[in-house]
Formats: structure tokens, C-alpha cells, sequence
């Protein structure tokens, strides 16, 4: 079977590990239009983490992928934002780690 | 022939991922979308692909609603749809209940991305669900 070359990969997960900086942006932007009470802005944080926890999880960035996914999980299950608080911090505080500065 | 695949998802470094692997390993030719709309254009103006790869959370409308719409549609009632999400049982329930053909969690393996998806084109080929 043929390979893919792993420069190319690394290439790949580099240019997503670069990006991380737009997707703390687009979660602390989800964060903050959650406040405002409505169901479409706590739908769009809902998607923001579900997106996160996918493709950080698929790049490697477990520490961002975990308590994006299980943010994801407590406002599924309708938990306040007070209480999906720490987990949105750590995802993001992982995401400032991970990224390049 | 090269395989065709349409390749769904909101996150374009899941696509430019998905894209790679597929085109260096199977020689695929792949297409792009990034929500329902697109999904839906690439279909109507393009050729039939052979496989499509289905994020379920999109702008718009989830996968879940596109998977139907295509299933109602003679054209597309065979074409084999592969869910590609960061998955839950219920929501592995609702693909199916939707149509789906198949489903592959995020985070996929690397190595094991492509042997999936043959697997996945042989068992559709045959009738049977992966």
C-alpha cells in the first residue's frame, strides 16, 4: 500500500496547530454571544466546541480536545454556562498553550 | 476509474486531511464542501461521486438533514454516505435513522482512515452496512 509522505502530514497538522489562535477567537466569541440567553447563540457555542473536540482531537491536541468535548457535553445536556465555565477556561487556556506565539 | 468523494465539513483542516489521504493513498479525486448548500451544488453540478464523507455539525442544516434529503432523492438513494463526527450513541442512531451508510468517529487514526473507507465502499458494494 502506498504511504503518505510524513512531511506532508506534518505539514498539515502544522498548518491546523497554527490556526489555533483563529479557533480560541471563534470560541471566546461563542463564549461571550452565549451570555446573551438566547438558544441560537448556545447553539453556536454548542457547534464551536463539537468542531474543536473533533479536529483537535484528530491533530493530537488531546489537552484541547478533552474539556472542549466535555463542555460540549454539559451544555448538551443543558448545564448553565456558569457551570460549563471552567471547562470553556481550560479549552481555551490548552489552545493558548498549544499554539504557537 | 478514480474513486470519486465528496468530502463534507465545516473544518477546513479536516478536509485538506481527509483530501490528502485519500488522493495519496487511493488516488482519489476529491471535492470540498463546507456546509449544506455547497453539499448540495457540488451534487447537482458535478458528476455523482462515489462515496460522500458527512460532518454532522454544519452551518445551516446538520447532516442528518442533508443525508435525508438526499435519500429521498432516486439519484443519490444508493450513493454511500459516511458520517464522520465526534459521535455519540444516540447520534450513531440518528445517522443510521437517517440513511446513513456508515459511520467513523473523530478523532480518526491516521492509518487506519483509508482501510475504513474500503472496507466501508466493499461491504456498500454488496449490499451489506459497515
Amino acid at each position: 500500500m502506498k504511504t503518505v509522505d510524513p512531511e506532508l502530514l506534518a505539514e498539515i497538522f502544522g498548518l491546523y496547530t497554527q490556526n489555533l489562535p483563529q479557533e480560541a477567537h471563534c470560541l471566546a466569541a461563542a463564549w461571550k454571544a452565549a451570555h446573551d440567553e438566547c438558544l441560537p447563540t448556545r447553539k453556536k457555542l454548542t457547534e464551536t466546541l463539537h468542531r474543536l473536540a473533533g479536529s483537535a482531537a484528530t491533530f493530537g491536541h488531546t489537552a484541547v480536545a478533552e474539556p472542549a468535548a466535555a463542555a460540549e457535553r454539559l451544555l448538551q445536556a443543558g448545564a448553565s454556562l456558569h457551570e460549563a465555565r471552567e471547562l470553556v477556561e481550560k479549552t481555551l487556556a490548552a489552545i493558548a498553550s498549544a499554539a504557537p506565539s | 476509474m478514480a474513486l470519486r468523494v465528496l468530502c463534507a465539513d465545516d473544518d477546513e483542516h479536516i478536509c485538506l486531511l481527509v483530501s490528502t489521504l485519500l488522493r495519496r493513498l487511493l488516488d482519489a479525486e476529491v471535492q470540498t464542501a463546507h456546509s449544506a448548500p455547497e453539499i448540495f451544488a457540488s451534487l447537482e453540478n458535478g458528476p455523482c461521486p462515489d462515496l460522500l464523507l458527512l460532518d454532522v455539525m454544519m452551518p445551516g442544516q446538520d447532516g442528518y438533514g442533508v443525508c435525508r434529503t438526499l435519500r429521498a432523492d432516486q439519484r443519490f438513494a444508493k450513493l454511500p454516505i459516511v458520517f464522520l463526527t465526534a459521535t455519540s450513541e444516540a447520534a450513531a442512531d440518528q445517522a443510521y435513522a437517517a440513511g446513513a451508510t456508515a459511520i467513523i468517529s473523530k478523532p480518526f487514526g491516521l492509518r487506519d482512515f483509508v482501510p475504513r473507507i474500503q472496507v466501508i465502499l466493499k461491504d456498500s458494494a454488496t449490499g451489506g452496512r459497515s
